[in-house]
């Protein structure tokens, strides 16, 4: 069964709300969390190792809070925010491999996100294949001008790519508004909110909240 | 159908574009726009829907272009832009083919069925749920073609269409084109392409049209093969 994009989205942020709101000391309760995004990694259709490779990115900037604990001497207290914030990450990552991007914004824009945030966000996600393209494509014409370094050519010639970003976000607002662009993009497929949305709501929170407050 | 009248225009960043163009295109009719890059082509068609607005005057079916017609003015006049990854900008084929109905506020299931009777006559069904980014340039083309064509505009202006087309799909856009009774404004240096799809070029020099006559006249005069 498909839910909607927003009762997944409103499930993600109860659960997130509830892991974040356990304090150092509450181990239990915190494994008791930690099972409910791996459950549903093991039972969702997802590239399991690679999702939860993909959560360990956030390690090193949680870390910097951990090493606080770390310096009191407080060694499993910095496991505990290594713990949490990877498993909030990696619900996170759940959700977005089951629910597209464009769907999850939105269901972010129907929920009261600002619109403005949601056009950039979407424009940003489409356009990042072509201004890869681009930067391919100048990596590739100083390469065979006899450039060495990728490294090096990817440094000098970031302000190059802004430029033609430039160019071409112009261009795009150029087609858009030849097409009667008027400042906001159609929704073409709306969202439709059934019963069993509001059931699996319920129960969802239900089921969080009484994890984590009678635990 | 168009009316220019002494037409300038200048970049902040460069000399005078056009230096007072004078301009008529009938309704039907298709007429081709020949001459050197940095002629002034581009910027005299992106006047025709108000993209760019300089001194002088410019009318599309007897409505002035100006900022208050815009709406107007871009509902008559259909522009192909000479990047289809510039047009097309929605996820799917679908949704960018109905982007502009939707913006005439035509009912999204109308503009759907619509935008599917367009893609099957383009040859382009099998791809309304594909992202335009992963389709081949000459179904970009079609794409983009498909999206401007829907919303039933009066004059077609197509900047460069055959870029990045192989021969096959260069003819078999011609025959599409042809297929269309809007007058049509075509922006290319492809001089065969021209001939079998317009009946009258002008061509530019320097922000100027110099001459105007049957395309292949022009063509040849100005040795443009």
């Amino acid at each position: 069964m498909q839910l909607d994009p927003r009762c997944s989205l409103l499930l993600l942020l109860g659960y997130l709300i509830a892991l974040a709101s356990i304090t150092p000391g509450h181990n239990l309760l915190l494994a008791l969390m930690c099972l409910l995004p791996i459950a549903l990694l093991l039972f969702s259709p997802v590239n399991k190792a690679d999702l939860l490779a993909q959560a360990a990115y956030v390690l090193p900037f949680s870390f910097a809070i951990a090493a606080v604990a770390l310096l009191r001497g407080n060694t499993a207290e910095a496991v505990f925010f290594l713990l949490r914030s990877y498993i909030s990450i990696l619900a996170v990552l759940i959700v977005t491999k089951l629910v597209s991007t464009l769907e999850l914004l939105r269901a972010m824009e129907r929920l009261g996100a600002p619109r403005f945030l949601i056009i950039v966000s979407e424009f940003l996600m489409r356009y990042l294949e072509v201004l890869r393209k681009e930067a391919d494509s100048m990596r590739l014409a100083a390469l065979c001008r006899g450039a060495a370094q990728s490294k090096l050519i990817a440094a000098s010639s970031l302000g190059m790519l802004f430029v033609r970003s430039l160019e071409r976000s112009t261009g795009i607002h150029n087609a858009m508004l030849a097409r009667g662009f008027n400042g906001r993009l159609p929704r073409l497929f709306p969202m439709h909110w059934r019963l069993s949305d509001s059931l699996a709501l319920c129960v969802g929170w239900a089921g969080i909240a009484a994890l984590r407050w009678t635990i | 159908m168009i009316q220019v009248r002494n037409l300038k225009y200048e970049y902040s960043d460069s000399g005078p574009v056009l230096r007072g163009v004078d301009f008529a295109l009938d309704a039907g009719e298709s007429v081709a726009l020949l001459g050197s890059n940095g002629s002034g082509k581009t910027t005299f068609a992106l006047h025709l829907n108000g993209i760019l607005q300089g001194q002088g005057e410019v009318t599309v079916a007897g409505i002035r272009v100006e900022t208050h017609t815009l709406e107007a003015v871009r509902r008559k006049v259909g522009f192909v832009f000479q990047s289809s990854e510039n047009q097309l900008f929605l996820p799917t084929v679908l949704e960018d083919v109905m982007f502009g109905l939707l913006n005439q506020n035509v009912p999204v299931d109308e503009a759907r069925d619509r935008a599917m009777t367009m893609l099957e006559s383009l040859h382009l069904e099998p791809y309304s749920q594909r992202n335009p980014f992963h389709l081949s340039a000459g179904e970009k083309r079609r794409a983009a073609l498909a999206g401007v064509l829907l919303m039933s505009p009066e004059v077609l202006i197509l900047d460069e269409p055959t870029t990045f087309l192989d021969p096959p799909g260069i003819r078999e856009l011609a025959v599409m084109l042809n297929r269309q009774n809007m007058a049509k404004l075509i922006i290319t240096h492809d001089s065969r392409f021209a001939m079998e799809t317009t009946t009258r070029a002008v061509f530019f020099e320097k922000g100027l049209i110099v001459a105007e006559g049957p395309t292949r006249e022009i063509i040849d005069r100005f040795d443009w093969a």
